[in-house]
């Protein structure tokens, strides 16, 4: 296929998944219609959720944004299933997917376990208190605080610059106490670079926050830890998109955790979501070693946009 | 009857072959394996060069060996790896895609720059088990048994507790295509 | 700097064995997930709340849930495992628990190398995801 073709062909992949999207709005619409109607198999739900995350999953791969982020204010916004059991199996679906990446990052020290492990301590405990807080507010209130964060990270996506490299002039005493530095090769030069940061305890600050919001929206938190760890804390960005990987193993760990003991685990959602999206990103990988087509990612914020005001609007009651 | 010679009649002295150290980067042993390889081809010419390079460890004592097959699966794992070590490959993509960086990526980049960075691996994380050994007074039936029960195709022989050299398939290959054209 | 197990392109020692667990533990949690979900949807194993039940449920807040079908917090599942719905946990309960296996393992080896901070913090960190995994935490709320 050419590769206008090929464009082409995503293109319409995704007008088919908006497609569906607006389709299971219309069935939400009818939810109490569709639940009172016998002859409505059950199956069609999982089979339709199976579907509309595998094309999230190819998304996620083609607009560079994490499976987590795009799964929990789409699904809660077009499908029947309750916040609860959207958080529960968003946590679990960006926690599968930080879990299966891991072992390959580590093992090409990409991800840097010196550096993970002390934010992994502040952010997997405030993942905890955040979960908790999550499960105990009004649906409604965690709605809106959904859909405003939601913006926010459309908004963080396109205006947030990234550092290959940032200057680091001086290593800062808690980071040079914890030892956290390293070499990489860059590929393209084979040249060593060393690496080294600073704002330490800046950014473990910012780590309480970013706990709080993956525990509470059940969202992964690629989006909120890359730039934290590479523009604030001065990692490498190479090193901060494995590491941030990395790190929403164990975030998403705690939190799943207290989703699993509260009951928001329904496996009929999890499962079909979890397969969805592994799919998914397998494809989405294939598909990148053709072309990336900008435009993707344009599509896939504007989707994500939309899904947060969807949730916003949900929980303002409009 | 050849069979009934001993190892140390058809062994090949440890000072011809190709040795590494467990702590030697993958470029070295590669490096090491292939001027043996090449000079035995150019030289002896009639039997087959190493394709094995034996690995030492600090007291010189024999703790691994490495094949072809084995480098190869690590230079270019997506190619010449299992199952997981490709997996990892797609793994680590989907993490550098989602991000927005996939011009980062390693498992993108050229295969070049992937087989330089890769050859760094240390030596004893890849070696292959030493599968058996043989003492030099031992017959090379018995050999050729343990050869085949182990499905190895090099044997390091030992004399008095040392290493002294390596016994081959391809030399037992050899003695038996002997009886044939005998 | 050559000695230094941070300066070197390769992974540190801790970080390859917590790699190999990792692996390990997630492959192992994925075809779990697979195995006890083809026992359930094909209907092999009977579930707790049947298939064609299930719609009723999942648009309700997790507190009517649970006392709709009633199910019970915590670790009950495991008492449920009788049941097609609840196997399912194991799996999900193996993928959330492989991380803590992992902290738990390097322990011994970081503190081998001498690095007592960093083994302390391993198994601080092990501590604390313990105790959301024992569910003593938040079991109160709803």
């Amino acid at each position: 296929m050419t590769r206008t073709g090929k464009v082409g062909a995503w293109g319409l992949a995704l007008l088919l998944s908006v497609d569906i999207l607006a389709g299971s709005g219309f069935a939400n619409e009818g939810m109490v219609v569709v639940d009172n109607a016998s002859s409505f198999s059950w199956w069609i739900w999982p089979l339709l959720l199976l579907v509309v995350t595998f094309v999230m999953g190819v998304a996620a791969v083609l607009g560079g944004v994490g499976g987590g982020v795009l799964f929990v204010p789409i699904i809660s916004g077009f499908f029947p299933f309750h916040l609860d059991f959207v958080r529960g199996a968003g946590l679990l679906v960006a926690l599968a997917g930080a879990l299966a990446a891991g072992p390959g990052l580590l093992k090409m020290n990409l991800a840097s376990l010196r550096l993970a492990m002390p934010v992994a301590l502040i952010a997997s405990s405030f993942a905890i208190l955040g979960a908790m807080i999550g499960l105990a507010l009004p649906t409604q209130v965690v709605q809106i605080a959904l859909g405003v964060t939601i913006i926010g990270i459309c908004i963080l996506m396109l205006v947030a610059k990234k550092s290959t490299v940032p200057n680091v002039p001086k290593a800062d005493p808690i980071s040079s106490v914890l030892k956290i530095y390293g070499v990489y090769q860059e590929a393209s030069t084979g040249e060593i670079i060393d690496w080294k940061i600073h704002r330490t305890w800046q950014g473990l600050i910012l780590f309480v926050a970013i706990g709080i919001m993956a525990g509470m929206f059940g969202l992964g938190a690629g989006w909120a830890n890359v730039p934290v760890l590479n523009l604030l804390m001065g990692a490498p960005l190479k090193i901060s998109v494995a590491t941030s990987k990395f790190l929403l193993s164990i975030t998403d760990t705690s939190a799943a955790w207290i989703y699993m003991n509260q009951g928001c685990v329904i496996p009929m959602i999890v499962v079909p979501s979890l397969v969805g999206i592994m799919g998914g990103s397998f494809v989405g990988v294939r598909l990148l070693r053709v072309a990336k087509p900008g435009l993707v990612r344009w599509i896939v914020i504007g989707m994500l946009a939309f899904a947060g005001l969807k949730a916003l609007s949900k929980g303002l009651g409009f | 009857m050849p069979l009934t010679r001993k190892v140390t009649d058809l062994l090949v002295p440890i000072g011809d072959y190709a040795v590494t150290n467990e702590d030697s980067p993958l470029s070295e042993a590669i490096l090491a394996l292939r001027k043996v390889y090449c000079q035995v081809e150019v030289g002896k010419c009639t039997e087959a060069g190493h394709r094995n390079i034996l690995v030492l460890d600090s007291r010189k004592h024999l703790v691994g060996i490495l094949d072809f097959r084995t480098i190869l699966r690590a230079l270019i794992p997506e190619i010449a790896g299992g199952l997981t070590q490709r997996l990892e490959a797609i793994g680590v993509s989907v993490a550098f895609a989602q991000a927005d960086s996939l011009d980062l990526d390693e498992s993108r980049l050229s295969f070049q720059a992937r087989v330089i960075k890769n050859a760094d691996t240390k030596v004893k994380h890849l070696m292959l088990k030493v599968r058996g050994l043989i003492q030099a007074q031992e017959d090379l039936l018995s050999a050729l048994k343990l050869m085949y029960a182990n499905n190895i195709t090099v044997l390091p022989v030992y004399e008095n507790g040392d290493l002294i050299g390596v016994l081959r398939e391809s030399d037992l290959f050899l003695t038996v295509a002997d009886i044939v054209s005998n | 700097m050559k000695g230094d197990p941070h300066k070197s392109l390769q992974a540190s020692p801790e970080q390859v064995v917590y790699a190999g667990i990792l692996e390990k533990g997630m492959y192992l949690g994925l075809m779990l997930i697979l195995a006890t979900f083809a026992l359930y949807v094909l209907g092999i194993i009977k579930p707790y709340i049947p298939v064609t039940e299930i719609s009723k449920y999942w648009s309700l807040s997790v507190g009517e849930y649970l006392q709709t079908a009633n199910i019970h917090q915590g670790w009950w599942w495991v008492s449920m495992l009788g049941y097609g719905d609840f196997i399912n946990f194991i799996g999900i309960a193996f993928l959330a628990g492989v991380t803590i296996v992992c902290f738990l393992v390097i322990v011994p080896v970081l503190w081998k190398n001498n690095d007592k901070l960093y083994a302390a913090f391993s198994l601080l960190e092990a501590v604390i995801l313990s105790l959301a995994a024992s569910g003593i935490l938040g079991s109160g709320g709803h």
